[in-house]
């Protein structure tokens, strides 16, 4: 028995450590401490006009989660039913980290959408990094520059706003095609990584 | 292994572009015709593509910690960091010098004039280079890649939010508002490229492997000495001058155009001319008919210059969110006079002066088919005598005209509605 569980633990710390899982769990525990800490900073973007720093929050926190979607193990029988769920697990586990994170920041900048604002956002990640692997951090990375570059057109917007356009089913749809996509076809092995492990 | 470089160079070279384009798209507004402010706008750019050169510069050094075993067996090995900073910079200099082109040709395409401190563009190349080593350090130290996305937030942020003179060396524009009347401060952008090279000296000895002892001794005691000495000279005088990066220069509203009123404007935003001249010579011509007598010649007033006081102040900045619509081009001819009080901040005109001067832009544009004139001066407008209407605008403009804010009153018919 104790052999078993010692096993398991080990699965589990290895498929942590192949993800990157750590660090990537520090960093989204740093952008979310960080801005509930200065929730009230604005940053000036790129028109002059200020921002809530808890603006760049969803994309930050897209952008972190990304790391987390390409691993370094083998791709071997991706549609294997164990395989399948690690990844549910997996993808559940980072975007409930980051869907969390969001949450902390959005109730101490009193923007109670902020979460479904990110939940999307993280779940299109996902869906990206199935194609591209972990350069879908770029879809973070590009929706903190437009941020900054439109700061004069969004200055106003709020999470609600968003939510309102986006509507109940948009968040769904965008999370969970998002895990849906990672669960089945797999996470893309990083650059390099299949030819030195196969 | 050259295509391998090729191929990941276009793809690091196209973020970017992608910034540079959306620094360029001006938050889709009108291309200013204005040289400084174009050349404000390039330097800007660095804004974005500095902290992105740095995340560049950090996953490129990221990258190749995995190949550390095979080039740190060749001789140049301590260099190898550096010349990977070197290749990101080079790949933000390759975006900034098509920003610089592109911006120079839309500047060249439209009615332009002002200014031109191209000196200014010497700043853009060592924010490059200073955020490209700071990327590569930084991730020297800590090969992760986190630390490529880190490099890019953290420097952004650095330029907005650190104490002096952080902002002031990474964030070098892009203004949104008129450089009209402005040239850029030489002196500062000296000591601000100082700074820089000093700065970007002392991080590439911070990106030199410090158990490698490869590099001569010679060449890490020069970039500190040389990056102490010019960093620490640059800083000094960054903090000891004032943060401002213009000084105000001789530059006039000099072109003109226009008749029977004239309208002059700083070459530097001559672009807005041909947008509000047939306007205000439209509402000009009806304030005229209504009774007032206009100056010849209307003037932007420009920093460090009044118009002369027989004539006119244009009301209000000119810029491209000025509305064209006559009520607004009415109101750009409401100071016939640049009066002390409209450069005093601490000076109010009343409330009366307010709704007078209200009343006038009402009477310039009456007569437009869609023009939507409510409450008491509609009525004010339709029942009164048109003598009497025009002696009332006739007194109120000359009032205006002789600086006497005090004289401005409404109609007696119209005060009892005024709040005490």
């Amino acid at each position: 028995m104790t052999r078993v569980t010692r096993l398991r633990t080990s699965g589990i710390r290895g498929w942590v450590a192949a993800h990157d899982g750590v660090p990537v769990l520090i960093a989204i525990a740093a952008v979310s401490i960080g801005t509930v800490l200065y929730a009230g900073r604005t940053v000036r973007g790129l028109d002059e006009q200020r921002i809530p720093l808890w603006f760049l929050a969803p994309a930050l926190l897209a952008m972190v989660t990304a790391l987390a979607t390409g691993d370094r193990l083998p791709t071997l029988a991706p549609r294997r039913t164990r395989p399948m769920l690690a990844r549910a697990w997996w993808a559940a586990a980072m975007s409930t980290a980051a869907c969390g994170g969001a949450l902390a920041i959005g109730v101490s900048a009193d923007q109670p959408g902020l979460v479904v604002v990110t939940a999307p956002l993280v779940g299109l990640t996902w869906m990206l990094a199935v194609v591209v692997g972990r350069a879908s951090v770029l879809l973070g990375a590009g929706a903190c520059v437009l941020v900054l570059v439109r700061t004069r057109d969004l200055a106003d917007l709020t999470p609600r706003e968003v939510l309102a356009d986006l509507g109940a089913w948009g968040v769904v749809i965008g999370l969970g095609l998002g895990v849906a996509g990672v669960v089945v076809h797999g996470l893309a092995p990083r650059p390099g990584d299949r030819d030195r492990l196969l | 292994m050259s295509r391998l470089l090729r191929t990941d160079v276009a793809w690091a070279l196209l973020p970017l572009l992608v910034a540079s384009a959306l620094v360029l798209q001006n938050g889709g507004w009108p291309w200013r015709g204005d040289w400084n402010w174009t050349i404000d706008t390039i330097a800007g750019s660095t804004v974005l593509t500095g902290p992105l050169v740095g995340g560049l510069a950090a996953w490129m050094v990221v990258r190749a910690a995995a190949l550390r075993p095979l080039t740190d067996t060749t001789p140049r090995r301590a260099w190898v960091v550096v010349r990977q900073a070197g290749l990101a910079a080079g790949l933000g200099l390759v975006a900034y010098a098509l920003t610089a082109l592109v911006a120079v040709a839309i500047t060249l395409a439209v009615p332009h004039g002002g200014d031109a401190g191209w000196a200014a563009l010497v700043i853009g190349p060592l924010v490059l280079a200073a955020c490209a080593m700071t990327g590569a350090a930084l991730a020297l130290h800590l090969p992760h890649p986190l630390t490529a996305l880190a490099v890019p937030v953290g420097l952004f942020l650095l330029g907005d939010l650190a104490p002096r003179p952080g902002p002031e060396l990474l964030r070098h524009g892009p203004v949104t508002g008129s450089l009209a009347g402005l040239r850029f401060d030489l002196a500062v952008i000296a000591w601000h490229s100082l700074a820089l090279a000093g700065l970007t000296a002392l991080l590439t000895l911070a990106a030199l492997p410090s158990r490698d002892t490869s590099p001569l001794p010679r060449a890490r005691a020069a970039l500190l000495v040389a990056g102490l000495l010019t960093g620490g000279t640059g800083t000094i005088l960054t903090m000891s001058s004032p943060p401002e990066r213009f000084v105000i220069t001789a530059e006039r509203p000099d072109v003109c155009a226009g008749t029977p009123v004239q309208v002059c404007l700083p070459a530097a935003q001559q672009r807005q001319l041909d947008r509000i001249l047939p306007g205000v010579q439209q509402v000009a011509a009806r304030l005229t008919a209504a009774g007032a007598a206009l100056p010849d010649r209307f003037e932007a007033a420009l920093p460090g210059y009044r118009p002369p006081p027989e004539v006119g102040l244009l009301a209000r900045g000119i810029s491209d969110d000025l509305p064209t619509d006559p009520s607004a081009l009415a109101a750009l001819l409401m100071r016939p006079s640049p009066c002390p009080d409209y450069f005093d901040p601490t000076a109010r005109p009343g409330d009366e002066y307010a709704f007078a001067t209200e009343l006038l832009i009402a009477v310039a544009v009456a007569t437009e088919p869609d023009a939507v004139i409510t409450g008491p001066e509609r009525a004010w407008l339709q029942q009164t005598d048109p003598a009497e209407r025009r002696s009332w605008v006739a007194r109120t403009y000359s009032a205006l005209r002789a600086c006497d804010l005090e004289a401005v009153r409404l109609p007696d018919s119209l005060r009892a509605g005024l709040p005490e």
